[in-house]
């Protein structure tokens, strides 16, 4: 078995990654063996010794392809050997069914109908082969299996005769024979069965089979999706029999969608569902489930965040104010929570995407920009079962080449003693005692002592020809940065009997992220039992608790950013390197120091960050429980409530090491500068606790409170034989509240001690205010308040959907929804809004004539067309106000102010979307698949309409505007045997085209820097991109094209204030790329498994960055941007530097970064996941008593394999971003 | 359970998602009113740049061009086009029609709030006062200057209520000096007679006399103006600050070039100070976005720079270092809050200033001197008394006075009112002697004089062209 060798290395050598991962490369072993080869690039890059980025690609494509053929060429064929154990008295045959599922792996396919009427089967067999089991199991009953693959397919018995007694007299012969469709097409890998012998083989691609059986005996042919037949031998001819697709079966195993109030058979969904099954789920392991989505839904765009999660995006932007995220539902409810943050992904056994109106309207006013609906494994009726999941993600370490687009220390040092001698500056430091808190840079500091003569130009010069030698990167990445690591550990217990299921889990991640001082631990805990007091009621309950407790201290992007490339953190001595922030030496020079209440006043980021303590811990529960009454034959009545409470708390503490601390506290005192002397100290000295920061406002705490209570009649019967009908109405009644607190600062805070101070002076108010060491008066101290915040929204909804079927051939549904909110306005009846749906389905296979085309095993026509909604809550139609929740320290009263102009003739945003789509499996399955059309035109969308001032306001929304977004999406997929080889190949490749535009907007206005900025413009898409033609430079002033090209120089403001943008900026592209990819790849052979995923996204353009012209010195801390080089090295597509003394340097940056070269395309493919996993045989899992071990290994954006710019960027991760690093994830998953 | 739901849904959907949000109470919309940093400032690039108060030397623009905003230079130089279309908005304009929703809201809202009729009553008053201090104020930088043969010319667009849809054609400037009056008399219903010292922003019967002093000084109402002025000046709350008791404030010292500059105390102050500045009727600033008051040399020329406390603390000769412009021998013109903020709000100090004039004007010249006088007393580092015998001096006099205890603030004002004022001898020609602007970019290289004579169209500030193109054609532009 030379495959198993090889993995047995492969595996070993797996484990030795996962043990030492710091392990380097021996040359000395480098073979000649290409896999040895790959293994060896694999530890390097585990180890962080990585090839450039151009090899690398090349090296994740060879190692893609490598695994892939490897595992293709090398596999022989093997026998089932499954052997189960199992012993029971009167035991459901499902439970049995379920025991071989988990001892053997392999899955039964069933009619549940056909098994009610089985009987309970007694069973006490130690290690038999799977066969001799399933055919103890099924003596007696009117039942007949066959395996295929690893599926068990139960059929019902056509043939139950008398058993032959004759059959020993009768010599056996061999049989020969071709099985086809009813297309005359062979069915390849069919199973032939002696029913009397057990004697079974398969067809080969021609259909043809051979077995050995004697006359009178009775061929069992079977074949998923297709009835099974028996014949009876009467001779030694040839066997032909024709095999028709089965109705039964392939109907009840067919696909389900979840839409959240109900569970539809996708045979007779007529809207555009995707769902995200289990089996792939299972395969990706993620701390977030949003990651384990990604590529496999077509029309749903992610937009990456660095921490590998995303924001999703369902068909294109449908909405310009609104929120424009889907849906969230777990288990029927929707969450409150849209980041997936509170799901276990590890509990998810489906997702499903819900789309188009059909799909969507249930859901109603919040279903316009699609539905994730989630759910959760449930408990099944079953032995025991534990399942242990755990695995270690490492990730490349934070690259600071990435994170900062900060200049090196040559070119620094080179622009900044250019600017300081061609005086690009705006308000310099100019020796003023108000200048303390200006500093300047180190290089600066030398400049300015040369120009006021404090030192001499060569003192200048070595000092800062020392400076450009010193870079602080590598104090940086050792002591501020770290590997990142997360741990997680889940381990889910099932089980129980028909009358109390029960469903457990519990995991613990800990997550090390890259920077020090951040991370943080996750517990989970959740269950869901289910309970059946009566043949006519069940209950159900489920709780989902969930603590995290965050840290974030560590130091930000900008924090290592505002550090010069020359500043170290660290002298050669071990001490405090100088650093500069908000402090300007030579002031702080003339200060008496010793009399200040700290007399170090200085800063350096590492004692920043190792002085500070900032955390977050979250608290989240939700509670599920419900009923089912069923009422009659067919009805059934749901009442379901869910509760979430979730709580977070926020806080900031600076221990007296942190400069925060001692500047707070030196500066805020009554000092005479000319005598010298501190008269009052306002801050008491020690420690500070400030709540915490989200978004732009401070919190100490933050909670959350919602219920959804839902109430709904569900029927499903089929009259006669051809008519279906399934229906559902319900009401549902749901309200979420937000409480908020800002607490006061603590000042004068030792967390060892317990003790706190309060300002001794109070914080100052009207007529009581204090001076700060510059002198100023009226000032007041921050943190005396407790602000406070409350909302409250509330839902109510009254729906109902209803699906008739005829003759399985054609389905029409449709469906209403009306939903209100507690929206301010004064006419409640705005506050409801009508929402529907009417769809239909043609299920073509069905009818007569398909018979004759004989490659198409299934198809079918949908199309749907309805209306969703949209609240834009931002705005009112009543003028609103913000009254203030304490005093103000200005006027010393309660103020307010206007939060919202209203808008009377505000209504709710509409989404109308027709869509057709056809699903459709040929050449026997070897190609599933399906294709959706829609269209979505977004009415009384919310725009902003620029009005006359004089009305009060500049703009307001209105419902004005019209978005169209038109769509195709295509899923392909394959799931077959490759001939000739025990390798099962599976494909899934999803492709979405979105096409949007803006139809419709009012908006007289639109200036250069508002198109610019994102702005929306009639006729063009949602992200569009413009640029200035840029016409070179004349006599040392840079010009772009003005309206009708008139040249526009660069500090001339009016052009891009004021000019309309549509005079003369190009339209370059959307940002928003039309085309998103995603193409998933599963290879299987024996219990080893690849998955690859390519994403990618294109037709899209970004803009490549520029250097920053409006770089001042002299002000601050100067950050000069690594493109300096590219003017530095005289590139002729961009501006050169201002001259001397140019006064309008500063408004450069208005035209600089939005020339129209540095447009590129943003198209690129990339493969995103790598995913090897093996799972160990049942027979060695069972013999270490367990039922089913696997171990998985996996890589994340390994890397791009194509970009259309030339420049290597990701685009959606330019320099300067957190970009989501490279990860290993090495895990194991034991089944008991 | 449905049923319940229905009956249940109106009320349970009436809870409000968020606390004080809809208007309600009458303390809400006191808070409202309260907010005062939403009423208190005029951001005015006509009061900055467009008088002879202002002046940019032609050699220090040529050296510091840096410091000089396009909006500055387009209100400097008296220009219509690059006002109109290169400057992205009129704050002035916005600034004020947005006080006026504010005040259009509490109107619409007193009656139907829960709270006491004298709540009501006194936020009414309030918000009819707002209404017309904001509608005189931009009638004074928008329209021409009132006059009988002006009283057809275009006026305002008269916002009665908060909403979108109430057209915007302007009204004559007669019916907007009605309306002004109309909106005074509504106000007239305040009950409080002085000054609240802790809610200097709200009014009180001694503040709309305070206003109306000056109001009637402008129409030529001499009579009316005085009377006004005594009512005024019968307050036992606002009251003269003495600058003998200013104190120095922190010094700064520049080392490159060396420049000390001598701020007093005002300049360090914040607004939780300078808020309560204890000569104000009404709280209203003068502010300046560039955060710069130029003084053309003849203001400097005025005051007695060895006595007057307003040279000493107001006047810095080297104030232009403060945001470091290359040299250092421009002046700044700087009260509060860095210089960016003056007193524009009825103070003790215009009332008197109104009333010398206005007993000028009626040639009562002892009466005059004595009103001026008392002004002068709290001014100067000595007592100087002015003296006058006859009509035209003391007219002189007082007007030299105005000028120099109110630059910048009532200076725009005042060069429009002397024009129709049938009295030639104020009458003022404001000349830049400056570059050639070419499109909306300065030729340092070719000298140019720009003038804005007695009686200029330019009087009325050109209306911004992002609000004329908004209000699709309702609002129409002055002619030029």
């Amino acid at each position: 078995m030379q495959l198993k060798a090889y993995c047995k290395a492969c595996s070993v050598q797996a484990m030795l990654l996962m043990t030492a991962p710091d392990t380097g490369p021996q040359p000395s072993r480098i073979s000649s063996n290409p896999f040895k080869k790959t293994l060896l690039r694999l530890q390097q890059c585990i180890a962080g010794r990585q090839a450039p980025v151009s090899s690398q690609t090349w090296l994740i494509m060879k190692l893609t392809f490598f695994l892939l053929t490897a595992v293709l060429m090398n596999v022989h064929a093997r026998g089932f050997s499954q052997e189960v154990t199992f012993t029971g008295r009167d035991v459901p045959l499902q439970k049995v069914f379920s025991a071989i599922e988990s001892q053997t792996g392999y899955v039964f396919f069933y009619n549940s109908r056909l098994l009610r009427q089985a009987k309970p089967v007694t069973l006490d067999v130690q290690k038999k082969p799977l066969a001799e089991v399933l055919k103890a199991c099924m003596q007696g009953q009117p039942l007949d299996f066959a395996i295929e693959n690893t599926t068990i397919v139960i059929t019902k018995r056509t043939f139950s005769g008398p058993a032959n007694t004759e059959e020993d007299r009768i010599p056996p012969v061999k049989i020969s024979g071709t099985i086809t469709d009813g297309k005359k097409q062979p069915l390849a890998n069919a199973t032939v069965t002696v029913k009397e012998s057990g004697q079974k083989t398969l067809t080969d691609n021609n259909g043809y089979f051979e077995i050995i059986a004697r006359t009178g005996n009775t061929l069992v042919i079977s074949y998923v999706g297709y009835e099974a037949k028996s014949v009876k031998i009467n001779g030694s001819g040839p066997v032909n029999i024709t095999l028709l697709p089965s109705v039964t079966v392939m109907q009840e195993i067919a696909v389900t969608a979840s839409t959240g109030y109900q569970t539809i058979s996708k045979e007779r969904a007529t809207g555009a569902y995707d769902v995200v099954g289990r089996d792939v789920l299972n395969k990706r392991p993620v701390s977030n489930l949003s990651t384990a989505l990604q590529g496999l839904v077509p029309g749903m765009q992610g937009k990456e965040k660095s921490d590998g999660s995303f924001n999703f995006l369902v068909r294109g932007t449908g909405s310009l104010y609104a929120d424009s995220k889907p849906l969230v539902v777990v288990d029927g409810f929707p969450v409150s929570d849209t980041s997936f943050f509170t799901v276990n992904p590890n509990d998810v056994e489906s997702v499903t995407v819900l789309k188009d109106a059909a799909a969507a309207s249930i859901w109603g006013a919040r279903s316009a920009n699609g539905v994730i609906v989630i759910t959760t494994k449930q408990a099944r009726a079953s032995r025991l079962q534990v399942d242990f999941n755990v695995f270690t993600r490492i990730s490349d370490n934070i690259n600071l080449n990435q994170v900062l687009n900060q200049a090196d220390s040559p070119d620094f040092i080179k622009y900044e003693r250019l600017a300081w001698q061609n005086n690009w500056m705006l308000g310099k430091y100019n020796g003023a005692f108000t200048g303390i808190r200006t500093s300047l840079t180190l290089a600066q500091e030398l400049l300015y002592a040369n120009e006021t003569g404090k030192i001499t130009t060569d003192a200048m010069n070595k000092g800062l020809d020392s400076l450009t030698r010193i870079s602080n990167r590598g104090q940086v990445g050792d002591l501020l940065l770290r590997r990142p690591v997360l741990n997680q550990y889940n381990l889910s217990i099932s089980g129980g009997s028909e009358r109390l299921k029960s469903y457990a889990s519990l995991l613990y991640e800990k997550n090390k992220d890259g920077y020090i001082k951040n991370g943080y631990n996750r517990y989970m805990l959740s269950f869901r039992n289910q309970y059946r007091a009566a043949k006519f009621i069940n209950f159900f309950v489920g709780a989902t608790l969930q603590y995290t407790k965050q840290e974030t201290s560590g130091p930000t992007i900008n924090e290592i950013q505002q550090l010069s490339p020359y500043e170290t953190l660290l002298n050669p001595d071990g001490s405090y390197g100088v650093n500069f922030y908000n402090i300007n030496r030579e002031q702080l020079a003339t200060l008496p120091l010793g009399k200040l209440p700290y007399a170090d006043w200085s800063y350096n980021l590492l004692r920043e960050v190792r002085g500070r303590t900032f955390t977050n811990e979250d608290l989240s529960a939700r509670v599920q429980a419900g009923v089912t009454v069923n009422i009659i034959k067919g009805l059934t009545f749901d009442s379901k409530v869910q509760y979430e409470k979730r709580k977070t708390d926020l806080r900031k503490y600076y221990s007296e090491d942190a400069f925060f601390v001692r500047d707070m506290v030196n500066y805020n005192i009554d000092y005479n500068n000319t005598t010298k002397t501190v008269n009052q100290v306002y801050v008491p000295k020690g420690g500070i606790e400030t709540p915490g920061v989200i978004g732009n406002t401070n919190y100490s705490n933050v909670t959350t409170e919602s219920y959804v209570f839902r109430n709904q009649l569900n029927f499903d019967r089929t009259f006669g034989t051809k008519h279906a009908v399934v229906a559902i109405a319900g009401t549902e009644v749901s309200q979420y509240e937000t409480n908020s607190k800002a607490n006061p600062w603590l000042y004068g805070y030792y967390p060892d001690k317990l003790q706190a101070t309060v300002p001794p002076y109070g914080y100052g108010s009207t007529g009581n205010t204090f001076k700060n060491l510059i002198g100023s008066t009226g000032v007041t101290l921050q943190g005396g308040n407790t602000v406070l915040g409350w909302e409250q929204n509330r839902y109510l909804s009254f729906y109902g959907n209803a699906s008739y079927t005829y003759n399985r051939k054609y389905t029409f549904s449709g469906s209403v929804r009306s939903d209100a909110s507690n929206y301010i306005t004064d006419d409640p009846s705005l506050r409801w809004s009508p929402f529907w749906s009417v769809g239909g389905m043609w299920n073509i296979q069905r009818e007569d004539f398909m018979n004759k085309i004989s490659f198409v095993d299934a198809l079918s026509l949908r199309a749907t067309y309805g209306r969703n909604g949209n609240a834009e809550k931002s705005t009112s139609t009543k003028t609103l106000l913000n009254v203030g929740s304490s005093v103000n320290t200005t006027t010393g009263t309660i103020t307010a102010t206007i939060s919202d102009y209203g808008n009377p003739l505000l209504r709710w945003e509409k989404t109308t979307t027709t869509n057709i789509g056809v699903d459709f499996s040929l050449f026997k399955h070897k190609l599933t698949g399906k294709i959706d059309y829609y269209n979505k035109l977004g009415s009384d969308i919310v725009g902003l309409v620029s009005l006359p001032s004089a009305t009060g306001t500049t703009a307001q929304k209105f419902n004005n505007a019209k978005i169209a977004n038109k769509g195709i999406e295509v899923s392909l997929g394959t799931d077959l045997k490759i001939p000739g080889t025990p390798v099962w190949y599976a494909t899934s490749l999803t492709y979405a085209y979105n096409w949007n535009r803006i139809t419709d907007l009012y908006y007289p206005s639109i200036y250069g820097f508002d198109m610019l900025g994102g702005g929306f413009v009639q006729g063009r898409p949602v992200g569009s991109v413009y640029s200035y033609t840029y016409l070179g430079m004349t006599s040392g002033e840079p010009y772009v094209a003005g309206v009708k090209g008139v040249p526009n120089r660069f500090d001339d403001l009016a052009l891009h204030n004021r000019g309309l943008g549509l005079q003369y900026l190009n339209y370059e592209g959307t940002s928003v790329p039309p085309h998103t990819l995603g193409w998933y790849n599963s290879l299987k052979a024996f219990n080893f498994s690849v998955n690859v995923l390519f994403t990618g996204t294109l037709g899209g353009v970004y803009r490549n960055p520029i250097f920053n012209y409006a770089t001042l010195i002299g002000s601050g801390k100067t950050n000069v941007d690594r493109y300096v080089a590219d003017v530095f090295a005289g590139n002729p597509d961009i501006p050169s530097f201002p001259q001397a003394n140019d006064p309008g340097t500063y408004r450069w940056d208005r035209y600089g970064p939005n020339l129209n070269g540095l447009i590129a395309s943003s198209s690129y493919i990339e493969c995103k996941e790598i995913t090897i996993d093996y799972t160990l045989p049942a027979k060695m899992a069972s013999a270490i008593q367990t039922s089913g071990i696997r171990l998985y290994v996996q890589s994340r954006n390994p890397g791009m394999v194509y970009h259309a710019n030339d420049k290597g960027f990701n685009p959606d991760w330019l320099p300067g971003s957190n970009k989501p690093l490279r990860t290993y994830t090495m895990g194991l998953n034991v089944q008991f | 359970m449905p049923v319940v739901l229905l009956c249940g849904c109106k009320k349970y959907l009436e809870k409000e998602p968020k606390k004080q949000a809809s208007i309600q109470t009458t303390d809400q919309l006191e808070a409202l009113l309260n907010n005062a940093s939403a009423f208190v400032q005029e951001n005015d690039y006509t009061a900055t740049s467009s008088t002879d108060d202002a002046e940019i030397n032609k050699n220090d623009y040529k050296n510091n061009p840096g410091q000089f905003t396009p909006e500055v230079l387009y209100h400097y130089l008296f220009t219509t086009d690059q006002v109109v279309n290169n400057i992205a908005a009129d704050p002035l304009w916005a600034g004020e029609y947005k006080k006026i929703f504010t005040a259009n809201l509490v109107l619409a809202n007193a009656d139907n709030v829960t709270g006491s009729d004298a709540a009501k009553q006194r936020l009414k008053a309030d918000a009819h006062f707002i209404r017309a201090y904001s509608y005189w104020v931009m009638a004074n930088h928008y329209c021409l200057p009132y006059t009988k043969d002006n009283e057809g010319a275009p006026g305002l667009p008269l916002k009665n209520t908060t909403s979108y849809t109430e057209p915007l054609k302007r009204a004559t400037l007669k019916e907007t000096y009605d309306f002004i009056l109309a909106e005074i008399a509504a106000a007239q219903e305040v009950t409080a007679d002085d000054v609240d010292p802790k809610l200097p922003w709200r009014i009180s019967k001694k503040a709309i006399a305070a206003f109306m002093s000056r109001y009637y000084l402008f129409v030529g109402d001499y009579d009316k103006s005085i009377t006004n002025a005594n009512q005024a000046l019968s307050t036992a709350i606002a009251q003269l600050k003495d600058y003998k008791t200013i104190q120095a404030g922190i010094q700064v010292k520049y080392t490159n070039p060396n420049v000390t500059i001598n701020f007093s105390e005002l300049n360090d102050w914040t607004a939780v100070k300078y808020y309560f500045w204890p000569e104000f009727y009404y709280l209203r600033f003068t502010y300046t976005p560039g955060w710069w008051f130029l003084p053309s040399p003849a203001l400097v020329s005025l005051y007695d720079q060895s006595n007057d406390l307003r040279y000493k603390w107001c006047m810095l000769s080297q104030g232009g270092r403060y945001f470091s412009a290359g040299t250092a021998n421009m002046y700044r013109y700087m009260i509060f809050q860095t210089g960016s903020m003056l007193p524009s709000g009825p103070t003790v100090a215009e009332v008197l200033l109104n009333k010398a004039e206005a007993l000028a004007r009626k040639n009562d010249v002892a009466g005059a001197m004595q009103a001026v006088n008392i002004l002068r007393d709290k001014r100067l580092s000595s007592a100087a008394p002015l003296a006058a015998t006859m009509q035209d001096d003391a007219i002189k006099k007082v007007l030299e006075e105005r000028r120099r205890e109110l630059p910048f603030v009532m200076r725009w004002y005042d060069i429009r009112r002397f024009s129709v004022n049938g009295y030639d001898a104020d009458n003022i020609s404001v000349v830049r002697d400056f570059f050639q602007l070419n499109g909306n970019t300065i030729d340092v290289n070719t000298p140019k004089t720009y003038t804005l004579p007695v009686g200029s169209k330019r009087y009325a500030v050109p209306i911004n062209g992002v609000e004329l193109d908004a209000s699709k054609g309702q609002i129409v532009q002055n002619v030029y």
